[in-house]
């Protein structure tokens, strides 16, 4: 019996040709985009799970409200709080600290700069590894071992086995290898190359903690601290018992006031970093929990106008299968056999359409994960969950399928079928409509979204900055006088400055002003070098830019520590917070403000506030993300803090100018030469949007290929139906027009509909997430209009094709068609 | 007014070859009432679609008010259908989606009549086949006998040269039948052409000219 199912499955699927491969492929690409999307889904959520004991490990978050300004999230924190978390909370089995410094590691002839962590010596028992040479246990506990990845081991040394090597470190240490353990995979908030000891005397841990003898000072957060508590014990004690911690132990004060008041504490369950929200100092830019949803969203329109496709299509032959049931029945068939047939062959086809979709996510799979610059993996037969939804999908959409007809084929008594009495319930046809309209509207918002998404992203990236990114370089390895003096000289050097990472949105730091009333106002610090404004093409709303001329504008680069304080330019949001009722009212205004001065070898501390000129007020203007509002700022000459050096090419032989720069670079410093260009930083900031713009794309062509082959199945269909009455109407004198025309608007009402479905879902969706931004586009109704007319072409070209054969066919054949 | 010259229509399915016609002649008179009698599969339905531009010829030549239209495409042949010929189908061949009204106007749309023009000549066809209080009722409504009287009405409403019935009263009990003929008989006596395929003996007596076909070919005629 089951070989007699199979044969009719079989036969049924070659006789239908053009149905078979219209519905299994459209199936097979829908369970394709599903399957890919859910991966991607699958490992945004899996971030940091792999680690032993992932659900007791927790990083502390703080959130620091400064005066005026709304709560900062900030991922690192001061380096006495680990130490404080352990003795504070007996629930707190462990606490572990890393903390990031650049350094220069040098093997030979081989010199580079690696992402290097500064680590206390349990780190690795909290976050165990994969070795790959070598012994993590002890690794840490020596002064002058480090722990390299595998990439980096190769790319010093050649191979893997290394253990015992020698790294030397910034011309000053030298450090043994005390193993080699696995790249890091893609899927954790981890990002480190390099870990190396925090024992060490030298090591910014160990300067970090030599501070701590100096309570009351203003501790730098530089530190990334972990807590693992102990089994069973109770988080939300912890958490309750966080409220007063930072008055316990976050010290120093401005103006009199206790900095803790403006500080909370928080623990971020490790699972949870990547997905939370972007932090200040997070290792690599967080996924967005919105962005996640709506992909589940996209997948599940993708799956129902895919399976829907294929369930309308399936119904719709029902009826000229009518003779076969009658036959079976006639010959003995029960209810049930023909129920059991039909949605047999519905779980046949729908375990074609998955099969097809297996392969083709073995073979796109790489591309995605180069693309996303991860690592996940399809191993359906080893993973139990993967596995089993696969399963369930198969299942599902299989009897979904199968049910209408099963159930309604079943019902066919055989004397009626065999006579050719057959009537299939008319809500079949009507569902098939309400399908296509549901289709269309879905790609219609999908259309509406993607225009919007790349409207946004082309504001974000080009309109907004209106700086020619292409031709400014963002040197990253220091900003000294003797490289930027010269640099100028340079053919197709326009011009060089310094700035502080601050100003090029790679940090923050605050500047604290002192109000009129004794309130304090929080401004973000923007150190800078002279030029720096010129370069960007910046000029002042009031008053004048930073002057050389002007000992005032200069007093940090004899003394960065001086209790002095240079003036400084601010920004018309900063004039606004000040309280100034212009640009104009600012300038010559002598104000108290606060900064962080360096303290030591690598500590901070924050001096009295002393008073300084404000000088002039620029146009707000920022290189940060547009999701960010410009926040009030002050622009001041700190050489100390201004690393960055910024130049500007004049656009021509860019490849030789960047040459011979790199060339100056290497005469006269000590560090490898490293940078990018703006374009590229920008292309950083946004890699989320530009990723979700071309995600949408992406799906969004995927559901007009699936929409649009479920309109061409079913226009196959429907012509089919109408061949007898396409005959007579040519019989009548219609001719090849008229056809096409009366075809066409049948296609045509259903994506006209659409729009009353698509037009509102789509406006609420993109404003939601066009409110995201602090600077966006609006919602502009040609996007709209061009998503309708572009599904409107998208039906009439699909039926087209079938419905010119049909109208050129002879009248005769169709009369005779039945 | 319609000649055929040793027309044949061959049909060719894979390996098979069917002579439905072979070395036919034949030359119709205006105003005319021809009947066409036969066995089944003799051939009679294959040349009225070749009379009704609906089918072609394989080889021969046919004259169609004069003109040999053996190299018309098939825009081309539209185009004289729709303004010389009119259909009536053993099986009525109504279109079900449509009102009565709606199928009867369907020729006029395409002639592209006006509106206010096509709804009058709607209303007149009704009236004359006696069904103008079922205009808004759809074919299903209708039993056979007045399924075909709305068939007559459709291609009595622009006013064809030529009517083609293919067993116009296959389907229809007697009474039924002879309306149907009554009113194709007037339609002949107002100078329009008939022909006319049927099994019937009485009704092909209502004819002018009755021409028998056996395989194919012409084995009689009979002037009524």
């Amino acid at each position: 019996m089951l070989r007699n199912y199979l044969a009719a499955a079989l036969h049924n699927l070659f006789r239908n040709g053009p149905y078979a491969v219209i519905n299994i492929f459209g199936l097979a690409l829908g369970f394709t985009a599903i399957i890919l999307i859910a991966l991607y889904v699958r490992d945004e959520y899996s971030y940091d799970r792999f680690y032993p004991d992932h659900d007791r490990i927790y990083r502390v978050m703080e959130t620091v409200s400064p005066p005026g300004e709304g709560p900062l999230r900030i991922a690192v924190t001061a380096s006495n709080i680990a130490p404080a978390m352990k003795l504070d909370f007996p629930e707190v089995e462990a606490a572990t600290r890393l903390v990031a410094r650049g350094a220069v590691l040098r093997q030979g002839n081989i010199v580079g700069s690696s992402e290097l962590y500064w680590a206390d010596p349990n780190f690795f028992r909290i976050f165990p590894m994969k070795v790959v040479a070598g012994n993590l246990d002890e690794a840490l506990n020596r002064p002058d071992s480090l722990v390299l990845t595998r990439k980096t081991a190769r790319r010093y040394f050649g191979r893997d086995d290394v253990v015992g090597k020698v790294l030397e470190m910034d011309r000053q240490y030298t450090l043994h290898i005390a193993a080699v353990i696995e790249d890091l995979p893609s899927n954790t908030h981890l990002n480190a190359e390099v870990f190396a000891p925090g024992i060490a005397k030298f090591s910014a841990l160990s300067l970090l903690d030599a501070q701590d003898a100096d309570t009351d000072a203003l501790r730098p957060e530089d530190v990334y601290t972990y807590v693992r508590l102990r089994p069973g014990a109770n988080v939300g004690r912890v958490a309750a018992g966080m409220k007063d911690f930072a008055l316990r132990h976050v010290s120093g004060e401005i103006g009199g006031q206790p900095v803790a008041k403006a500080y909370s504490f928080s623990l971020v369950p490790l699972a949870d970093i990547h997905l939370q929200p972007n932090s200040i100092a997070d290792m690599k830019p967080p996924g967005d929990a919105r962005t996640l949803q709506t992909m589940i969203g996209i997948a599940g329109l993708i799956l129902f106008v895919a399976g829907s496709n294929f369930v309308s299509m399936m119904t719709a032959r029902a009826a000229g299968r009518a003779v076969e049931v009658g036959v079976r029945k006639a010959e003995g068939a029960s209810r049930g056999q023909i129920i059991a047939q039909f949605l047999g062959e519905c779980l046949f086809y729908t375990a074609l359409a998955l099969t097809f979709a297996i392969f083709a996510v073995e073979l796109l799979l790489p591309a995605l994960n180069g693309f996303l610059q991860r690592e996940i993996s399809f191993d359906y037969l080893r993973d139990p969950l993967l596995g089993g939804a696969l399963a369930a999908v198969w299942l599902v959409t299989g009897l979904a399928a199968g049910a209408y007809a099963a159930f309604v084929l079943s019902m066919f008594r055989p004397g009626a079928v065999l006579k050719g009495i057959v009537f299939l319930p008319g809500g079949s046809g009507r569902l098939r409509q309400a399908l296509v309209i549901f289709q269309f509207g879905t790609l219609i918002a999908l259309i509406v979204s993607t225009l919007t998404i790349q409207h946004q992203t082309q504001y974000a990236m080009q309109d907004r900055l209106r700086l020619p990114t292409e031709q400014i370089y963002l040197g990253q390895s220091g900003c000294p006088v003797s490289f930027t003096d010269e640099v100028v000289r340079i053919r197709g050097v326009i011009a060089a400055s310094c700035a502080s990472g601050a100003a090029m949105s790679y940090g923050r730091s605050t500047l604290i002003f002192d109000a009129p009333n004794g309130n304090k106002i929080a401004l973000k610090s923007a150190p800078v070098g002279y030029s720096f404004f010129e370069l960007f093409a910046i000029k002042p709303i009031a008053g004048r830019l930073f002057a050389l001329d002007r000992g005032e504008d200069d007093v940090l680069r004899a003394n960065p520590a001086s209790e002095l304080n240079p003036s400084i330019v601010i920004n018309e949001s900063g004039a606004r917070a000040l309280g100034y009722a212009s640009p104009q009212a600012a300038i010559n205004e002598y104000r108290r403000w606060n900064r962080v001065v360096p303290k030591g070898a690598s500590g901070a501390q924050l001096i009295d506030s002393q008073s300084s000129q404000i000088i002039g007020v620029v146009p707000d203007f920022s290189v940060g993300s547009v999701r960010d509002v410009i926040e009030p700022t002050g622009y001041y000459i700190d050489p100390s803090h201004a690393w960055i050096s910024v130049l500007k090419l004049d656009g021509q032989a860019i490849p030789e100018t960047m040459q011979t720069v790199k060339a100056l670079w290497e005469r006269t410093q000590d560090s490898p030469f490293d940078g990018l260009f703006l374009s590229q930083r920008v292309n950083e900031l946004y890699a989320d949007i530009q990723r979700q713009s071309q995600i949408f794309s992406i799906f969004a062509g995927i559901a007009i290929v699936i929409a649009s082959l479920g309109l061409l199945g079913l226009a196959v269909f429907t012509a089919e139906r109408r061949t007898r009455e396409i005959g007579l109407r040519k019989v009548m004198g219609a001719s090849r027009w008229d056809i096409l025309r009366l075809l066409g608007w049948q296609f045509a009402q259903p994506v006209l509909w659409a729009n009353v479905l698509a037009w509102p879902s789509a406006y609420f969706l993109m404003q939601h997430w066009l409110e995201g931004f602090a600077y966006h586009v609006d919602l502009n109704p040609l996007a709209f209009l061009a998503a309708s007319a572009l599904a409107l072409i998208i039906a009439l070209a699909t039926v087209s094709g079938h419905a010119l054969l049909v109208a050129r066919t002879k009248p005769v054949e169709a009369l005779r068609y039945e | 007014m319609l000649k055929l010259e040793h027309v044949s229509k061959v049909y060719r399915a894979e390996a098979v070859e069917t002579a439905a016609l072979d070395d036919l002649s034949l030359e119709v008179r205006p105003g005319e009432f021809l009947a066409v009698m036969g066995p089944s599969g003799c051939g009679k339905s294959t040349l009225l679609n070749i009379l009704g531009l609906i089918d072609s010829p394989t080889t021969g030549a046919y004259w169609f008010m004069g003109e040999e239209i053996g190299r018309c495409s098939e825009e081309q042949l539209t185009v004289r259908r729709r303004t010389g010929v009119g259909f009536v189908f053993q099986n009525f061949n109504l279109i079900d989606d449509l009102t009565v009204a709606e199928n009867v106007e369907v020729g006029l749309i395409y002639r592209r009549v006006p509106g206010a023009e096509r709804r009058r000549r709607v209303l007149t066809a009704l009236e004359q086949v006696d069904l103008a209080h079922r205009a808004r009722h759809r074919p299903k409504q209708l039993s056979g006998g007045q399924q075909q009287r709305v068939a007559v009405a459709r291609a009595l409403v622009s006013n064809p040269k030529v009517i083609l019935a293919d067993e116009p009263t296959g389907n229809l009990d007697t009474a039924n039948g002879d309306a149907v003929m009554e009113m194709l008989a007037g339609v002949t006596q107002a100078g329009t052409t008939i022909i006319m395929v049927t099994h019937s003996e009485a009704h092909a007596r209502r004819a002018d000219r009755v021409v028998y076909m056996l395989d194919g070919r012409f084995v009689e005629a009979t002037e009524i």
